[in-house]
């Protein structure tokens, strides 16, 4: 790969987190899942707790804040993300990228779960910061003006943040650009999962994916993915390794986020995580129209049926053998529902197996368990 | 585990939440209010990370205890109850789910109109029912007296008449929520001109504010009655004050009396804003003279669990002791639940 992009990630990833060493703009904590193309329209820095969380989830220190969090009072039962994150505010020793920066206002969504802007609430009070919840009902035909509305309300919460007017050509802009940095990770997202570009589904979220997370809006994101796009080599020849869909977070406390099923002659090719950041905004519509439509049909939002058949699709599309669907510790919806996804994949005719994990709290892994399982079925695909 | 009784043979539509208008509900059917015990059923299918009322009403619907409901309408309000829709097995039942905005104001309250003209069409295409102002006026009028009647009989608890078990008031809440207002009114004002009779006693030395999401395992609240000279005083919980709080205005369009009257009831953990519901503390500390507060959390619940710190941080700001009882939620084991609750009183 190019060197270009390499100093492109680097670049992206030193502004992302420059608020760590000095803070010298506003700074914004948003949900991963909340319009940055509107708070990017004003002269501050943006923050996501989620993501910085992602990283934590990796480090020695994550068993530490999770205790810290013990001690405050939350239960083990709740969200990791949140979990670890508000353990992460009363560490005082160092943490990665240096001293996480305090917010001036707090941006949550509800459309990817319904349980975390309770979490967003205390952030809010224990800074004494204002905060903007943005509600995104899941699908029904009511909801677009009441959606509008609060879209319209986001930006005069921001004029008042910011202390400045919204620059309606630089938000158009933005949502541009996010609508082509959508349109393009999911195209790479497509080249990887069938296998016709030498980048491994580790590698994508290992070494590609941060940048679609911290600056979706950012024109040196679209830059960096047309050059990745373009450098990348196609496959001359593809293995006869077993191929599975990885349904559900990966593993954000391991250094290989989908683990390793090369001795088993099987590999995980493809995951739903990783292309629920294909917002599908409509660049043709009107800025707030589009993010209307895309913010309130992420991925999360979408009815069970829906996300289904697009499973389905995927399935076919890249040739796949065997699913893991994951019951995930830290989230209800998932919890309660994988069962029902095992159940309704068999009867799409694949091969399931289903394994509880925890996207970031490794105590809740049991890998050697995992491994035996993941043996078993192979040999049996 | 026998399914529940449908003695009057009437069409029962199932709720779940406070915030669903259930007086909507009754223009076509009955609306039943699901809460209870609702039996034990063997059944693994449901992750045991699940919150257990939905564990338990997901596989009680889906074992049939529920067959005497034509229906059910649903809530968006958590995540366990979002998703226990996609889980139900309909078996000639309908299934409905309502969205309710988790903010109040203007737009919320054309959301929250819309919304109720979504349910009404669709309750007129599946009962043999319509809508009329009328009719929804005159059940806005029984609402309103049961909750007023209700609210009499939170009134002689709270003046801590020993001799009303918290249990029987919302028992009684329970008979509201599970019938017609039009039909349970005379009952309730019955019971109420009973407990009028009772003789008044002493002044109480513990005074309890309750805490939590729906407690309909009695047996717990009586524990903590058992315990000498104490006395549940007043709640915040779903099946208690905050269900007959407020009233619903006469003076506007009945249905939009209803949005705003249902945007306007405290507030669950799974809403924006806290002050409404930490008013209600103040209320008991303040004027009640409350002593301590129990929480009783179904287990798995995760609004609840969130809010747990911010409780305890608010009972020691205002120096109130407070017990967490994390409680399954059809729990039949209740000796190390007395125990707690019995070294917890007598610390007070």
């Amino acid at each position: 790969m190019s060197s270009n992009y390499r100093s492109l990630l680097l670049e992206i990833v030193n502004d992302y987190y420059k608020p760590f060493k000095n803070k010298e703009r506003k700074v914004i904590w948003l949900s991963a899942f909340a319009p940055s193309e509107i708070i990017t329209s004003f002269d501050v820095d943006i923050f996501y707790p989620e993501i910085y969380t992602t990283i934590l989830a990796n480090k020695e220190i994550c068993q530490k804040l999770i205790s810290l969090s013990n001690q405050k009072g939350y239960e083990n039962e709740l969200c990791s993300y949140m979990r670890i994150f508000s353990g992460a505010l009363d560490f005082e020793k160092s943490l990665p990228f240096g001293k996480i920066p305090s917010p001036d206002a707090l941006v949550v969504t509800n459309n990817q779960c319904g349980t975390l802007f309770p979490m967003w609430k205390i952030f809010a009070s224990y800074y004494n910061v204002p905060l903007f919840i943005l509600d995104l009902p899941a699908s029904n035909t009511n909801r677009r003006d009441y959606i509008i509305q609060q879209m319209r309300e986001l930006i005069i919460f921001m004029e008042k943040i910011s202390n400045s007017s919204i620059d309606y050509y630089r938000l158009s802009e933005n949502v541009q650009i996010s609508a082509e940095v959508s349109f393009n990770w999911r195209k790479l997202c497509n080249l990887v999962f069938s296998e016709e570009i030498n980048i491994s589904l580790n590698s994508l979220v290992s070494n590609y994916f941060t940048p679609i997370t911290i600056a979706h809006s950012s024109k040196k994101t679209l830059e960096y993915l047309s050059l990745i796009l373009s450098n990348s080599k196609k496959v001359s020849q593809k293995d006869n390794k077993k191929r599975i869909y990885w349904y559900g977070y990966p593993c954000w406390f391991s250094d290989i986020k989908f683990p390793d099923l090369s001795n088993n002659g099987a590999k995980i090719v493809a995951n739903n995580y990783l292309t629920w950041w294909d917002f599908q905004i409509d660049k043709h519509d009107d800025p707030i129209d589009a993010l209307t439509n895309a913010y309130s049909n992420t991925y999360l939002n979408r009815s069970f049926n829906n996300k289904m058949i697009e499973l389905k699709n995927e399935l076919i599309k890249f040739n796949i053998d065997g699913v893991f669907v994951i019951s995930n510790f830290s989230c209800k919806r998932d919890s309660i529902m994988s069962n029902k996804i095992a159940e309704t994949i068999q009867k799409m005719g694949y091969p399931v197996s289903l394994n509880e994990a925890d996207m970031c709290d490794k105590t809740k892994f049991n890998e050697n368990e995992f491994l035996l399982r993941a043996e078993t079925f192979l040999e049996n695909l | 585990m026998n399914e529940i009784d449908n003695e009057d043979h009437m069409e029962k539509i199932g709720i779940i939440s406070n915030y669903i208008p259930e007086e909507i509900i009754e223009i076509f059917g009955q609306p039943y209010r699901i809460m209870g015990n609702f039996g034990n059923y063997p059944d693994t299918r449901i992750s045991s990370l699940s919150c257990s009322f939905v564990k338990d009403f997901i596989i009680a619907y889906n074992s049939g205890f529920f067959n005497c409901l034509s229906g059910i309408v649903m809530p968006q309000s958590c995540d366990s109850l979002y998703v226990s829709y996609e889980l139900l097995e309909h078996k000639n039942k309908f299934a409905y789910r309502f969205s309710q905005p988790i903010k109040s104001g203007n737009e919320s309250e054309i959301y929250y109109l819309n919304e109720i003209n979504r349910l009404v069409t669709f309750l007129e295409s599946q009962t043999k029912s319509t809508y009329s102002d009328d009719t929804l006026n005159s059940i806005i009028h029984s609402s309103n007296q049961v909750k007023n009647l209700l609210k009499k009989c939170g009134y002689l608890i709270s003046k801590q008449n020993k001799n009303i078990r918290y249990s029987q008031f919302l028992s009684l809440i329970q008979m509201a929520m599970q019938n017609n207002f039009r039909e349970i009114q005379n009952t309730i004002e019955e019971k109420l001109l009973m407990y009028e009779k009772y003789p008044s006693t002493d002044q109480i030395k513990r005074k309890i504010m309750l805490v939590g999401p729906l407690i309909d395992n009695f047996q717990i609240i009586d524990i903590i009655e058992k315990f000498p000279d104490t006395k549940i005083v007043y709640d915040n919980i779903t099946n208690g004050w905050r269900y007959i709080e407020n009233e619903i205005e006469n003076n506007v369009s009945p249905k939009k009396a209803i949005a705003k009257y249902y945007l306007n009831k405290t507030q669950s953990p799974t809403f924006d804003s806290d002050n409404l519901y930490f008013s209600t503390f103040d209320y008991a500390i303040d004027n009640l003279n409350i002593n301590c507060m129990i929480m009783i959390v179904t287990r798995g619940c995760e609004p609840y669990y969130y809010y747990i710190p911010k409780i305890q941080q608010y009972c020691k700001k205002r120096n109130i002791p407070i017990l967490i009882l994390t409680v399954d939620h059809n729990e039949n084991s209740f000796e190390k639940i007395k125990i707690k609750i019995f070294t917890f009183l007598e610390m007070i």
